[in-house]
């Protein structure tokens, strides 16, 4: 597994793999978890996750933005025989085009539609995640009263 | 002859052999700056290359960074910020 896959599931998923539920004491006054940038990622990607449409039933959808420079589409589902399938794909921003990474690795560089499609998902996303995520005016940055 | 395309070049020069013949096919979205590093690796290996297809064409695909870049950046710095904040707190 690629190390930019497995940091990308980590701030997916994370490393705590084996979770404990357990009920939250009344008398202990637990204090506030600190907000990660994997909170606020996971958040984004709700929104980016709806932008291409309902979600079919069964599937796992994830689109966000990784960081500067790289965006993530990942996708997971059962198959007709009904083993588990995943599929990621990375664009990289590159002053020259959009380099896409699929599994493989396959690389290409998207144009035409293709393109069109990405950065108007891109637009879209960051306008969302801005407002309602970040409570700022896609416009200007600016944080909201 | 031997033929590659661009999903294949960084795997396929480690199977080329000294003397052999390359024609790169499908090339025409690639940055042209990857297309002379890949023919220059070659040239390295002593592998000829007999064509290279239209690797301007990939001037005309629009500045990616004006288009979209400066919105991961503006996430990412958001995002950053987000933390900072809310830790504050």
């Amino acid at each position: 597994m690629s190390e930019l896959l497995k940091k990308t599931l980590k701030l997916l998923v994370g490393d705590d793999v084996h979770l404990s539920i357990k009920r939250p004491s009344k008398r202990a006054a637990t204090p506030k978890a600190k907000i990660t940038d994997r909170d606020l990622l996971r958040e984004e990607s709700k929104i980016g996750a709806t932008l291409f449409g309902p979600v079919p039933r069964g599937r796992r959808r994830e689109f966000f933005c990784l960081d500067e420079s790289t965006w993530i589409w990942h996708e997971e589902w059962r198959d007709d025989k009904n083993i588990e399938r995943q599929s990621t794909v990375r664009y990289e921003i590159h002053p020259n085009g959009v380099l896409k990474v699929t599994d493989g690795p396959r690389y290409q560089m998207i144009e035409g539609t293709e393109l069109a499609n990405f950065a108007e998902a891109t637009r879209l996303y960051y306008e969302q995640t801005t407002a309602k995520v970040y409570r700022r005016d896609p416009r200007t940055g600016v944080k909201f009263a | 002859m031997a033929t590659s395309n661009y999903n294949h070049i960084p795997t396929y020069i480690d199977e080329l052999n000294s003397g052999d013949i390359i024609h790169l096919q499908g090339t025409s979205d690639l940055p042209p700056k990857w297309i002379a590093e890949a023919a220059q690796e070659l040239k390295n290996a002593s592998i000829g290359v007999e064509q290279v297809f239209k690797p301007e064409a990939n001037l005309e695909v629009p500045n990616p960074e004006e288009l979209i870049g400066w919105r991961s950046v503006a996430t990412t710095s958001f995002r950053k910020e987000e933390v900072d904040l809310r830790n504050a707190v």
